[in-house]
């Protein structure tokens, strides 16, 4: 087997068993090398494939729809009326995002993925004014509060969010980590979307003439730093 | 040629054929063994086609319901996850794929910290995360339903309803894009995507 067939092979399906592919190792240290390495990425996703959370419940909500009730025919059409009327009251709470709103969400998440590595090697506070500048680039104001709500700022910068969209990143300090507060300067989602995810959580919220997200790590308690930038946040025109 | 795609979308399809009907607990059961063994593989492969847990688990909840309504088409257990996963590729197609085409390709995937990890490792899986998601979706497709699915590339061409060249292409040229975006210059003689690292801020 020549070097470009076994190469292509061991790219293919580096767990090849068969016995041309197999008999091209021997002898060959750089094609043993490429083979461990190759294998080696395929660990690496299947831990990370591994390591999304399935949810607690979901096992139950596959149960075939026959078996789902104990109450025998008509306590079950009862009990689904009920469940029918509070799936009205639930639904006008818990109402299912759309498209643009959950490609919304995707996008801010998106972006503190590939933000994280940067922000995370920063600690040190920066000055407000450059908090301010950048916040202006991206067409929102920003009142520092003071006293005890007076905000840390350790990473400030202008992003695009999904390709389209202008805003303002900042990081502050939480207790568990680093808390980023996006403000993008678009139309405002209908209603608050939360922001769901093995690692970060938080919510999206409309604020007048934008839309703000508090992401933080998953326990990190983040309604008060909400409060805070909701009620110091300025649009421009 | 038309027969040969004919075939492959009988044995794959979610409209019952001529397999006679199991009764009652039988097929109950056979379903239940069914959502045991591989309601987790199929939420996780959702998870990676929607990046969203949320959309997910409704993704999996219809995959499953259709699956049960059609389930006396499964002619064999042993296809059972191709099956589900060619359902669950449908219902998304169905289902999101045309209420979100922005999303097609820059779809994402959220991994949890595992502490067991050392921190140099963590950081290697979130770049391999990365990685993975700047792949083409050509290329992603193919590689997850082998590595995460298990699939052989036999399989994978008909789930993805390719000819197996164009599956092993494919294969070819994930592994050596993402080995690439690893470790620039490891697989400098292939194809690479140099503007997949694109920063957002």
């Amino acid at each position: 087997m020549d070097d470009l067939e076994f190469h292509t092979r061991a790219h293919s399906n580096p767990f090849d068993e068969d016995p041309d592919f197999r008999h091209a190792l021997t002898g060959r240290e750089d094609r043993l090398r490429l083979l461990n390495e190759l294998q080696q990425l395929d660990h690496s996703i299947r831990q990370i494939n591994r390591q999304i959370a399935v949810p607690a419940r979901l096992k139950h909500k596959l149960a075939p729809p026959d078996s789902r009730s104990w109450l025998g025919r008509r306590a079950f059409a009862f009990a689904a009326s009920l469940v029918l009327v509070a799936g009205f009251v639930f639904s006008t709470m818990q109402y299912r995002p759309s498209a643009s709103e959950l490609a919304l969400h995707d996008a801010m998440l998106e972006h503190v993925y590939n933000e994280a590595p940067r922000y995370e090697q920063v600690t040190a506070p920066i000055s407000w004014l450059e908090v301010e500048t950048v916040l202006a680039d991206a067409g929102v104001s920003l009142h520092q509060p003071e006293g005890d709500e007076t905000l840390i700022i350790t990473f400030a910068k202008v992003c695009g969010l999904g390709g389209t969209s202008r805003g303002a990143h900042l990081v502050t300090m939480g207790k568990n980590g680093p808390v980023s507060v996006i403000l993008v300067r678009s139309t405002p989602i209908g209603r608050s979307l939360d922001v769901k995810d093995t690692r970060f959580q938080g919510r999206i919220v409309p604020s007048n003439d934008g839309n703000m997200a508090v992401i933080g790590e998953k326990a990190e308690e983040l309604q008060r730093l909400e409060q805070i930038i909701s009620s110091n946040v300025e649009w421009s025109i | 040629m038309g027969n040969k795609k004919e075939s492959k979308r009988n044995k794959m399809s979610e409209t019952p054929v001529s397999r006679p009907i199991s009764l009652g607990n039988n097929r109950k059961k056979r379903y239940e063994s069914l959502v045991d063994k591989f309601y987790q593989d199929v939420f996780r492969y959702a998870y990676w086609l929607t990046r969203n847990p949320t959309v997910a688990e409704d993704l999996v909840q219809e995959t499953f319901l259709r699956a049960w309504r059609s389930f006396d088409s499964l002619q064999s257990d042993d296809a059972a996850k191709a099956w589900l996963f060619t359902i669950l590729r449908r219902e998304n197609a169905r289902m999101y794929e045309r209420y979100r085409p922005e999303l097609v390709d820059i779809d994402d995937v959220s991994i949890q910290e595992d502490d067991r990890n050392e921190p140099d490792q963590r950081q290697k899986l979130s770049e391999l995360h990365y990685a993975i998601l700047q792949l083409e979706k050509e290329y992603r497709d193919p590689l997850m339903l082998q590595v995460v699915g298990g699939f052989s590339g036999k399989e994978i061409a008909e789930i993805l309803d390719l000819n197996n060249n164009t599956v092993m292409t494919r294969l070819f040229r994930a592994r050596s894009k993402l080995r690439d975006i690893m470790d620039p210059g490891a697989a400098s003689d292939e194809e690479t995507g140099d503007d997949a690292h694109e920063e957002l801020c």
